[in-house]
């Protein structure tokens, strides 16, 4: 090897070094500038972490609870419709799950559908079907925004999927409202302080209060009642086949699970003679 | 003779009764397997199940059973 391409070699490799330090150094200082400001990494910057609540679909077996995903539509309907839409749910979806077909069929005609024109091409409104979305309080976004201060508030359709902590955030974030800020927080105008919410200050404020709807199978509508019910009621509407999904799943890892072992038995019984042979070498004398 | 000597005689002696009671053997045994899984599943799930809360409306409950699925 001469001289100039051990040369090289060195040189190369110095600069491959070079340039993993530099950037190795950069990352790390950008890094630690972001812990310099006070909130940064902090829950107040990212929310706090909701606890796990025990829902009634947790657990390998266990389907939602029907009477709460229909409690939780009338929390929808009364509390959360009057900003929030859930127009990814159809009102066929509902039936069979929280309530029967012609329970779903009067909901439906209350509200209004674009129809065909009729034959002078005017506009025409007909009553809603089952195959009808539900419809939002809001025409478009800017309509919710300008009815908002400004704020968009999310459709729900999917919500518990599309927020870290699932139902739980959305129930620690329905509940966490305190009764009055706490010292040193500073709230942009017309919002709300909640720990949950990432950054502390959310546009939506308290909403759920003690007895704010009366359940029709009497059930307390104390606050976590009304958080627990419309926070079930999300989470079907986020992941409706759950139901279906835990029961073939069960069915499938059961039966799988059955066959494996069958064939690992046969496996070993088949295998037996051949594991167990003996071979001797018997040389004539 | 014992019973698995019954059973060897019926089903495994000849092939014809074998495939037969593979193939008949498989269509009886998915429907009942799956009635068995969903009872499973019902009996976990008591008073949580939409058919639990139709029990509860009622007779408002009654109208347009063929639909409710």
């Amino acid at each position: 090897m001469s001289y100039s391409s051990i040369f090289k070699k060195i040189n190369s490799s110095f600069v491959t070094k070079s340039c993993v330090a530099t950037v190795g150094l950069t990352s790390s200082f950008l890094l630690y500038t972001q812990t310099l400001s006070a909130d940064a990494l902090t829950a107040a910057e990212h929310g706090l972490h909701p606890p796990k609540f025990n829902w009634p679909e947790n657990g390998f077996t266990q389907t939602y609870d029907h009477n709460s995903i229909r409690r939780g539509y009338q929390v929808y309907r009364e509390v959360c419709a009057s900003c929030h839409s859930l127009d990814r749910v159809y009102w066929r979806n509902l039936v069979g799950v929280s309530h029967t077909n012609s329970e779903v069929r009067d909901m439906a005609a209350e509200f209004e559908y674009d129809d065909e024109p009729d034959e002078n091409g005017n506009p025409r409104k007909r009553s809603g079907k089952l195959a009808d979305n539900i419809l939002g309080p809001y025409p478009n976004e800017q309509a919710a925004r300008a009815a908002n201060q400004g704020a968009l508030p999310p459709d729900l359709s999917l919500i518990t999927r599309a927020r870290h902590g699932n139902a739980d955030y959305v129930f620690a974030l329905l509940t966490g409202y305190p009764e009055e800020n706490p010292a040193g927080v500073v709230l942009p105008p017309g919002s709300n302080y909640n720990p949950y919410f990432p950054g502390g200050a959310i546009a939506m404020g308290r909403v759920l209060f003690d007895d704010l709807v009366e359940y029709e199978d009497g059930t307390p509508a104390t606050t976590s009642q009304m958080a627990k019910d419309v926070t079930e009621f999300l989470t079907w509407a986020a992941d409706p086949f759950q139901d279906e999904r835990k029961r073939l799943g069960l069915k499938t890892i059961s039966i799988l699970s059955a066959l494996y072992f069958l064939s690992i038995w046969t496996k070993r019984f088949k295998w037996a003679s051949l594991k167990n042979r003996k071979f001797v070498y018997n040389p004539k004398k | 003779m014992s019973f698995q000597s019954v059973i060897y005689n019926t089903f495994f002696k000849r092939n014809a009764t074998y495939v037969t009671a593979v193939l008949f053997g498989a269509f009886a045994f998915q429907p009942s397997y799956d009635t068995f899984i969903t009872r499973f599943i019902e009996n976990n799930n008591k008073g949580k199940l939409w058919s639990d809360v139709k029990a509860k409306l009622g007779a408002s409950g009654e109208d347009e059973d063929e639909d409710d699925e």
